[in-house]
């Protein structure tokens, strides 16, 4: 069987074609909608509940994440299960308990390093946006180059060149939208998409179970061990109890922290639909984690069957596992369906870029250049700062994504990468608001522990046989200690004397 | 601990709860995004309409 076989056709083109061009209309008709700087970054705070649950759902579930969720699943099989289930427990608790999202969204502010000001000064404002915006911008440098891959598997398209012209369109579409629309392009493309992306994604399902068999699907393949394949902490799983710890910090503190998710909670109308849209959401992670890991299994399986495909997975020029899943569905699906559900995975290429694009640059704008500024800026200002922003990202998004290639596994290059922003903003939010001697010194000691984490996508993460291994969960588990620690060691050993009147009644008056 | 009962109670609790929380958001977002629209349609909150 040859590894690039399609049932992709001519058909499923003019699907894909036809659908990539509805964002940009979307876009160009809710421009008159944007009149604001608040329009544009949390759509005036008018979201209710179910198109909050459909744009949060839209934006974490992204091309990247069904690559990297089916990535796991292709590696480790049902063990990569425990990630959602974690994950899933972590935005449940949050909802219910309101942790961090519930405050932060009584103080109406639009980004995260907005409340650092507020409760730590403008300095650590700036230190924890350029901190936020560095990881954030990093993390989603390899979406492109994972597109990209989803992009040959399935049609069987392997020019580089036309790959990378292909890209490059996609990106500069979803540049168009977000910098017409803002939020509220953002909201509404990120419905469609979620509705399109759904549907495929559960069709998709139907088609992996009943290729692979309900009980085949549940027999370790004779190529890897039975134990590990449905054991997270069995030995060679790839996982282990480090790993296990890493993922309830990571997921935890990503839940309530990822700027582009609780972007949506700061848009949410109210406090409360804020804390509903996470209980309700809970049902989202998991899929977004289960579905792709369930297709990723499928098609190792399925691989695992035909020696051809097998080999071309293994050896020196193996093909990176990324392809596994796509090269899978391209396979299994019929022509028309396959056309739906690529279409469907372009919508949440597109709907993580679009919001990402605008976080990012919203933390450029807010935290980094209008605080540097020492006069007021205008809400035109920002806006067409916001907008340059966006085009800025776009343009080095092009260049990295498409060159750079990860040391490690794709989820394993977006733990890393986020936590150079989660670990000190998870420690800095959580002790701002919850410990009254947390200070600005604190802040700053655990937010440059954050950027301890870049260590994890270092050369000594690549074996065990390199001078000076770390793995790079033991890194990202570490990173996050060491954060708590310096807030709590900074807070405690040099308390602040005279923190201004001002800044305390500001606080006093925004949290009340 | 029986991992295989495990993952196939989350895999059928994932398919079949997923599939009624989207028909349940499509239907509820439709009625959202109108409201949404016609909240950003108001006038602005500025002093001037304040004071009026």
């Amino acid at each position: 069987m040859d590894v690039f076989a399609t049932n992709f056709k001519t058909v499923d083109w003019v699907i894909v074609t036809v659908y990539i061009f509805i964002p940009v209309i979307i876009g160009v008709m809710v421009r008159k909608y944007v009149r604001q700087l608040s329009d544009f970054i949390v759509a005036g705070r008018s979201l209710r509940l179910f198109i909050a649950i459909a744009t949060l759902t839209g934006t974490e579930l992204g091309l990247v994440t069904v690559m990297y969720n089916s990535e796991l699943g292709f590696r480790h099989g049902f063990s990569a299960f425990h990630i959602g289930i974690i994950e899933t427990v972590c935005i449940l608790a949050i909802g219910i308990t309101g942790f961090i999202v519930y405050k932060l969204r009584q103080l109406r502010v639009m980004t995260i390093p907005e409340f650092y000001e507020i409760r730590f000064g403008r300095n650590v404002r700036i230190i924890g946006g350029i901190l936020l915006a560095l990881g954030g911008i990093l993390n989603m440098g390899l979406f492109l180059q994972a597109g990209a891959r989803f992009m040959m598997g399935v049609t069987g398209y392997s020019n580089p060149a036309g790959l990378k012209l292909f890209m490059s369109a996609m990106l500069i579409m979803v540049l168009i939208y977000t910098v017409l629309g803002g939020m509220v392009s953002v909201v509404l493309n990120d419905f469609l998409q979620f509705v399109v992306l759904s549907i495929g994604m559960i069709i998709g399902s139907y088609f992996a179970i009943r290729e692979i068999g309900w009980s085949n699907l549940f027999t370790a393949p004779e190529t890897v061990n039975n134990a590990s394949w449905f054991n997270p902490v069995a030995e060679g799983s790839g996982f282990g109890m480090i790993y296990v710890l890493f993922m309830v910090v990571l997921t935890f503190s990503a839940g309530a922290l990822w700027q582009s998710g609780t972007l949506r909670a700061l848009s949410a109308k109210t406090p409360k639909v804020a804390k509903q849209l996470y209980v309700w959401s809970s049902v989202s992670y998991l899929a977004r984690r289960v579905i792709p890991m369930l297709w990723g299994i499928c098609a190792f399986v399925f691989v695992s069957q035909s020696p051809k495909l097998l080999s071309s997975f293994q050896g020196p020029d193996a093909l990176n596992s990324q392809f596994g899943m796509p090269i899978f569905i391209a396979k299994v699906l019929p022509s028309g369906f396959l056309g739906l559900i690529a279409a469907g995975m372009f919508a949440a290429f597109m709907s993580t870029h679009d919001s990402y694009l605008l976080s990012w640059s919203s933390v450029i704008t807010q935290d980094i250049i209008a605080p540097l500024k020492k006069e007021q800026l205008s809400d035109k200002a920002r806006l067409l700062i916001t907008r340059i922003s966006i085009v800025a990202i776009g343009l080095f998004l092009l260049i990295w994504g498409l060159w750079f290639e990860a040391p490690v596994s794709l989820w394993n290059y977006m733990a890393v990468t986020g936590t150079i922003y989660l670990a000190g903003a998870f420690t800095v939010v959580a002790a701002g608001l919850y410990w009254k001697k947390a200070n600005k010194t604190g802040a700053t000691l655990a937010l440059f522990a954050g950027l301890l984490a870049i260590l994890g996508i270092g050369p000594w993460t690549q074996g065990e046989n390199v001078p000076f291994y770390l793995s790079d969960k033991f890194i990202g588990l570490m990173t996050f200690v060491i954060a708590f620690v310096g807030m709590v060691a900074g807070s405690l050993l040099f308390p602040d004397k005279n923190t201004p009147q001002a800044r305390k009644d500001a606080y006093q008056e925004a949290a009340s | 601990m029986n991992w295989v009962l495990l993952w196939k109670g989350v895999l059928l609790f994932t398919l079949f709860g997923y599939s009624l929380l989207v028909i349940i958001v499509f239907f509820g977002g439709l009625k959202n995004v109108v409201a949404m629209l016609k909240d950003l349609s108001a006038p602005l909150q500025t002093p001037e309409n304040n004071a009026k």
